[in-house]
C-alpha cells in the first residue's frame, strides 16, 4: 500500500475537519430550529428535545442549508439565511396562534402560491413592516459582508460539493413533492400525529413535520370517499319539518315580481352581548336587534374563527359543509374546478342576474376565479369603487360597499342577487384606523377590563356599529324601493379579540372558537319567526325558501338535514351529518342527481 | 512540508468561526445560568403514559432566587390557550396540581412584575397497542 504523502495527509485532515464542521453546523441548526419551534408554541424550549420529531423536523431546514451552501459556497451566509427564513416561519406560526388560535399549516402555502399585493397588504397589518424591511436589509448586508470576507467552503472543482448538491437537490424535490422517502419518515405514528389537534401534532413532531405530513395528505384532499350506506340511511330517515323560515307567498314568485336578493357577509360581525361583561347592545347595534325581531334569524355556526372568511363564505354559497373535506382549509384555492355548484347557480337558473361586491382585490383568496366558477355574472372589487370612496379601518368602508349595492339595484332590469362581502371590520384591532376618533373614544367598555382589551373592544365596536348603520340604510332603501326583496345578513366569524375574550369570557362559558355569529333574513313580506340555530351551509336553503325559488335536489336534502339537526336526538344528528357529508361530495362532483337513485335503491352493506 | 499560507488563513478563518459559534453557545448557556441562577421549577413526572387517560396529576416544586420580586405566581397554559393563574404566594413551595395536567400543558413561573422566570411543559408517551388515529377519524367530543 502506497504511503500517504504529507500533502495528501494535510488534505485529508482538512476534509475531515470540514466534515466535522458541517455536521456540527447541521446539529446546531437542528437545535436552533427546535428552539424556535418550541418558542412559537410558547412551551418550554426543551420540550420533546431529542425525540424523533426533533430530528425529522430539522430535515427540510438542513436540506435547504446544504443546497444553499453548495450553491453559494459560504458557510455562514447559508447558515444565517436558513435561520432567518426559519425564524420568519416560526414568527408567522406564533402570530397565527395568537390571533387565529390555529398554527401555520400546509394549506397556508396556497396563499403564497396566489400571492397578490392585497395579500401582502392584509398580512402586513399583523407585523411591523419597517422591522421586516430592516431585518431584510441587515440580512442582505450580512450576506454581502460574508461573501466578501469569508473563504469559500469547498475547493474549486470539489467532487464532495457536487455529490452533496445532487443529494440535497434530490431531498428537496422529494420533500416538496411528498415523494419517495417522505411517507416513511413522516409516518403518522412516528411523528405522533393527533388528527384533531394540529397544535399537538406540532408539539410532538415539530411544525415542519406537521406541514410535510399535510403535504402528503393534501394530495388526497378532494378524494374523500362517498359513504353509500350513510347516504341511504340519511335519505331513508323520516323528514322533520324545520322551524319554518321566511317563505315568499305564491303571489310573489311569478317571474316579474321575483324578489331581489341581497346577501351581506359582514366581516367579523358578532353580537358582543354574548360576552359576560356586556349586558346589552340594543343601543349600539339597533338594526341588528330590530331585524332579529322582525325577520327569521338566530345563531349560526361558522366553520372558522378570527379569520379564514372564505370557509364560511364557501359554506353559504355552496351549501357544502367544510367538514365533508377535512383536508381542505382554503376551498377557493384548493378546489380547482371550472364549475362549482352553488346557490348562485341555482338563482341564475331561476332567472337572476348575479353580482358580487367586495372592497378588496378580487384575487384575494382566489375569489375572482372561484366566483366565476360559481356563476356570478360580475364581481365588483376595490378597483370598481370610485377613487374617492370612503375608507374605514384598514380597508374600504361598509358605507362605500352599500353605495355599490344600491348602485347595482338602482340599475336592475331583472331580478338580481347581490352577494356583498364587507371588509371594514377586519382586524387587527389594536391600532386600527378610525374616521371619527371622538365617537370611538365615547364607546363604553367595562371599567374592570385591562387597557388593551378596552382599546381593542372600542376599535372593534366602532366598525361594527358602522356595519349596523349601513345595514339600516340598506334595509330602509329596500323598503322604499317598491320591489319585493330578501335581505340576508350574517357574520362570517367571530373576530380575533383575544384580549377581550380573556378579560370577559362568554355568558355560556364556551370559548371564542365555539361561539356563534348572528344571522337573519328579512323579506318585503316581513314574516316574523322564532329564532333558530343553523350551520352556515344551511343558510342557502333558507334564502331560497325566503325567495320562493324552487329548491333543487341538493337543497331539498340540506333542508331535510336542517330539520333533523334542529329536532332530533344526537345519534340522528350524527347520522344525518354523515349523510350530508357524503351527499355534498356527490354534489360537488356533479354526480348527485345521477347517483342518488342508484345508491338508495341498492342494498345496505354493513 | 510547510502548509501554504493561503491554506493557513483559510483554516484560520473557519476555525475562528467555529470557535466563535462555540463561544456564543457557551456565553448563551452561562447567561442563561446567570439569569436563572437560584430559581427552579420542577415537575414530577415530566413525562406520563396516556394509557390511563389523557390527564394526570403533577407534583410541582419551585424555588425563586432573590433577584425576583415577590409574591411569585404560577400560571397554567394549555396549548393555544390563554394562561390561567394557578398559584400566587411564597417564592418556595411544593404543591400537587389537580388531574388536569395534560400533554403540552406548561407551568409558567412568574415574578410579581410579570416577568417569566422559567417554565416546564408536561410530555406524554403514547399508549402501546392503542389504535392509531387517522386524519379522517372522528374527533373526540372534547376536541371539537
Amino acid at each position: 500500500m502506497a504511503r500517504m504523502n504529507s500533502k495528501q495527509y494535510v488534505g485529508l485532515r482538512h476534509g475531515a475537519a470540514k466534515c466535522m464542521l458541517l455536521i456540527a453546523s447541521c446539529m446546531v441548526l437542528a437545535a436552533l430550529i427546535w428552539t424556535m419551534d418550541r418558542a412559537s408554541l410558547q412551551v418550554a424550549l426543551s420540550t420533546y428535545a431529542g425525540s424523533y420529531g426533533f430530528f425529522v423536523n430539522a430535515i427540510p431546514f438542513v436540506v435547504f442549508f446544504l443546497l444553499f451552501l453548495v450553491s453559494i459556497n459560504r458557510l455562514t451566509v447559508a447558515m444565517s439565511v436558513t435561520l432567518v427564513l426559519a425564524l420568519a416561519l416560526y414568527v408567522a406560526n406564533f402570530l397565527k396562534l395568537k390571533f387565529l388560535s390555529v398554527p401555520v399549516a400546509f394549506s397556508d402555502l396556497y396563499l403564497l402560491r396566489d400571492i397578490h399585493l392585497s395579500t401582502i397588504h392584509l398580512l402586513s397589518n399583523y407585523a411591523k413592516v419597517w422591522y421586516l424591511l430592516l431585518a431584510a436589509l441587515l440580512l442582505i448586508a450580512w450576506a454581502i459582508a460574508s461573501w466578501r470576507f469569508e473563504w469559500a467552503f469547498f475547493r474549486k472543482g470539489s467532487w464532495v460539493r457536487l455529490l452533496l448538491g445532487v443529494a440535497a437537490f434530490y431531498l428537496a424535490v422529494t420533500f416538496v413533492t411528498a415523494a419517495g422517502w417522505t411517507s416513511r419518515v413522516y409516518d403518522p405514528i412516528a411523528i405522533r400525529l393527533v388528527p384533531w389537534s394540529p397544535v399537538l401534532t406540532i408539539l410532538h413532531g415539530g411544525l415542519a413535520s406537521s406541514i410535510e405530513y399535510s403535504n402528503l395528505d393534501y394530495a388526497k384532499a378532494l378524494n374523500v370517499p362517498v359513504d353509500n350506506n350513510a347516504v341511504k340511511a340519511f335519505v331513508d330517515m323520516p323528514s322533520v319539518a324545520s322551524s319554518a323560515g321566511a317563505t315568499a307567498s305564491s303571489d310573489a314568485i311569478a317571474d316579474n315580481v321575483r324578489p331581489d336578493i341581497v346577501i351581506i357577509q359582514s366581516e367579523s360581525f358578532f353580537d358582543p352581548s354574548i360576552l359576560k361583561d356586556i349586558a346589552d347592545t340594543k343601543t349600539s347595534l339597533p338594526n341588528l336587534h330590530r331585524a332579529m325581531d322582525q325577520g327569521t334569524g338566530g345563531t349560526m355556526k361558522a366553520p372558522t374563527f378570527g379569520g379564514g372568511t372564505l370557509r364560511t363564505e364557501f359554506e353559504v354559497l355552496t351549501g357544502i359543509p367544510m367538514e365533508a373535506y377535512p383536508e381542505i382549509d382554503f376551498p377557493y384555492l384548493q378546489i380547482n374546478k371550472d364549475h362549482i355548484p352553488s346557490l348562485v347557480g341555482v338563482l341564475h337558473d331561476a332567472g337572476y342576474a348575479a353580482y358580487a361586491v367586495h372592497g378588496n382585490d378580487g384575487n384575494f383568496w382566489n375569489r375572482a376565479k372561484a366566483f366565476h366558477a360559481m356563476g356570478f355574472d360580475r364581481f365588483l372589487t376595490a378597483a370598481d369603487f370610485p377613487a374617492n370612496a370612503i375608507h374605514e379601518g384598514w380597508f374600504l368602508s361598509d358605507s362605500a360597499m352599500t353605495d355599490q349595492i344600491i348602485g347595482l339595484l338602482d340599475k336592475a332590469k331583472s331580478p338580481m342577487v347581490v352577494f356583498a362581502v364587507s371588509i371594514e371590520g377586519h382586524g387587527p384591532y389594536g391600532i386600527v384606523p378610525v374616521g371619527d376618533k371622538a365617537r370611538r373614544d365615547s364607546i363604553q367598555a367595562p371599567e374592570k377590563w385591562p387597557a388593551g382589551a378596552v382599546n381593542d373592544y372600542k376599535n372593534y365596536m366602532y366598525h361594527i356599529e358602522n356595519a349596523d348603520q349601513q345595514l339600516g340604510r340598506l334595509w330602509a332603501y329596500l323598503q322604499t324601493r317598491r320591489r319585493p326583496y330578501v335581505l340576508a345578513f350574517y357574520g362570517d366569524h367571530l373576530p380575533g379579540l383575544d384580549k377581550v375574550y380573556q378579560a370577559s369570557g362568554f355568558d355560556d362559558k364556551l370559548s371564542g372558537p365555539e361561539e356563534f355569529v348572528p344571522w337573519f333574513i328579512l323579506t318585503s313580506q316581513g314574516v316574523e319567526m322564532p329564532r333558530k340555530h343553523i350551520d352556515a351551509w344551511m343558510l342557502g336553503g333558507e334564502i331560497l325558501k325566503a325567495a320562493g325559488v324552487n329548491k333543487p335536489l341538493y337543497y331539498q336534502l340540506v333542508s331535510k338535514a336542517e330539520g333533523i339537526m334542529q329536532n332530533r336526538d344526537n345519534a340522528s344528528k350524527g347520522a344525518a351529518m354523515q349523510g350530508v357529508d357524503s351527499i355534498s361530495r356527490l354534489y360537488l362532483t356533479g354526480q348527485l342527481d345521477k347517483d342518488i337513485e342508484k345508491i338508495t335503491a341498492a342494498e345496505v352493506h354493513p | 512540508m510547510m502548509r501554504p499560507a493561503r491554506d493557513f488563513f483559510r483554516w484560520g478563518a473557519q476555525r475562528r468561526m467555529l470557535v466563535a459559534i462555540m463561544a456564543m453557545l457557551v456565553l448563551g448557556l452561562l447567561s442563561g445560568h446567570w439569569i436563572f441562577f437560584g430559581s427552579s421549577l420542577e415537575i414530577t413526572p415530566e413525562n406520563f403514559s396516556e394509557c390511563n387517560g389523557g390527564n394526570t396529576v403533577v407534583h410541582v416544586t419551585w424555588e425563586v432566587g432573590r433577584r425576583y420580586s415577590r409574591p411569585i405566581s404560577i400560571y397554567v397554559n394549555n396549548l393555544g390557550s390563554t394562561p390561567q393563574l394557578w398559584y400566587t404566594g411564597d417564592s418556595k413551595g411544593v404543591q400537587d396540581t389537580g388531574e388536569w395536567m395534560r400533554d403540552g400543558t406548561s407551568l409558567i413561573l412568574m415574578d410579581a412584575k410579570g416577568r417569566e422566570i422559567t417554565k416546564r411543559t408536561l410530555e406524554s408517551t403514547d399508549c402501546p397497542g392503542a389504535p392509531v388515529a387517522s386524519a379522517t377519524a372522528p374527533r373526540p367530543a372534547s376536541a371539537d
